[in-house]
């Protein structure tokens, strides 16, 4: 990681939703600041800085130093970030604290590099399999991402983990060799497709079948019965 | 064939709540683009269906998509001009409930002005505001 950037941020006493929804009416919003040998942290931190601050990165798995007003700077990973479901406001961050000489698991996004062949030249469709590697690695060796070149990739084709270009001194991959990452499928024959949905759309009046069909004949049965009554 | 389940255990259902936001579902899972409601609605399998249809069309079959809702839930209705009473009407069809929030359909391999047409083709078909969305864009 090249980056190391700064956010200040207040301890806070005031947990639960009401009183954090107060916090973000005024600008600000909670978070967490734990690891594995310290008490947990919280904190509060305004809203716009954490917001500009992570527009500036490509993913969310960025390091930075929170500086706790009148205690202590904690050099953090940013483990999750809340966001608001329709808004996209962060609601929460999670950071972790670090300790420089213990590795740590991290999931890194993998970007992929290039227009396949496949695409390009047959009009295949490119998929991407596997978005994201889990790794366990140093905090300084931590990147935004790792780049996958799939401009070679032809119809049929697939790269898988182990074609990653990773460190594998530096990182241990918490996930089998052989998992896909990308890979080039033949395009859709969409005539055939409709041809094949029009037929089954004739068949008209279609019910699911219940669970328990004994059941129901027995249920039918008394019904009628009732009906009689 | 517009979507239904296979099985189900009761043939009818109350009418339940649509109340607040979507609680799953709200993230873009499995492609790059994805179509967001911004509503609450029913949204029955021949509205799916035709956003289905809508955005193959669009991407003239290039691309993939997925569809992030099903209709699981059956509503019924009584025939015209019967009188209240006499038991629930019979099943008029299904539906998806969908909430704020929700992504309703995803999109990759195609470019972001592809997507973003076949969206807006699929969001035409829908009863609801919805939004054109990517991933790790937030709001």
């Amino acid at each position: 990681m090249k980056e190391e950037t700064k956010l200040r941020a207040e301890s806070r006493t005031e947990t639960g939703s009401s009183a954090m929804n107060r916090l973000r009416k005024r600008g600000l919003m909670p978070g967490v600041i734990y690891g594995t040998e310290k008490d947990p942290v919280h904190v509060q931190f305004s809203e716009h800085d954490f917001t500009q601050f992570l527009r500036h990165h490509t993913s969310e798995n960025v390091m930075l130093d929170v500086d706790v007003e009148n205690e202590d700077t904690h050099k953090v990973l940013i483990r999750e970030v809340q966001h608001h479901p329709l808004t996209g406001r962060p609601v929460h961050a999670d950071f972790y604290e670090l300790s420089m000489t213990r590795r740590v698991n991290v999931d890194i996004p993998i970007e992929l590099v290039g227009e396949p062949a496949g695409v390009t030249q047959q009009g295949g469709v490119l998929e991407h399999l596997l978005r994201v590697l889990e790794v366990e690695c140093l905090p300084g060796d931590i990147v935004e991402q790792f780049e996958l070149d799939v401009s070679a990739l032809e119809i049929g084709d697939r790269l898988a983990v182990k074609d990653l270009p990773v460190d594998r001194q530096k990182y241990d991959i918490m996930i089998d060799d052989e998992v896909a990452v990308a890979s080039v499928a033949a395009p859709r024959v969409e005539e055939e497709v409709e041809a094949e949905e029009a037929e089954e759309a004739a068949v008209e009046g279609a019910e699911p079948e219940r669970i328990g069909e004994k059941a129901e004949g027995e249920e039918a049965g008394e019904d009628e019965g009732e009906k009689k009554e | 064939m517009p979507l239904m389940p296979k099985r189900v255990k009761f043939r009818k259902q109350q009418r339940g709540s649509r109340k607040g936001l979507t609680s799953s579902g709200n993230s873009i899972a499995f492609g790059e683009y994805g179509l967001q409601a911004l509503d609450r609605a029913w949204v029955t399998n021949i509205q799916i269906e035709a956003c289905r249809v809508a955005i193959n069309r669009s991407m003239k079959r290039k691309g993939k998509m997925w569809i992030r809702i099903f209709p699981d839930k059956p509503y019924s209705k009584k025939p015209l001009e019967v009188r209240m009473g006499k038991g629930k009407g019979a099943v008029e069809g299904w539906v998806a409930v969908v909430r704020p929030g929700r992504i309703l359909f995803e999109i990759d391999g195609v470019t972001e002005a592809a997507a973003r047409e076949a969206m807006k083709r699929a969001a035409a078909k829908l009863p609801i505001r919805t939004r054109f969305v990517q991933r790790h864009v937030h709001g």
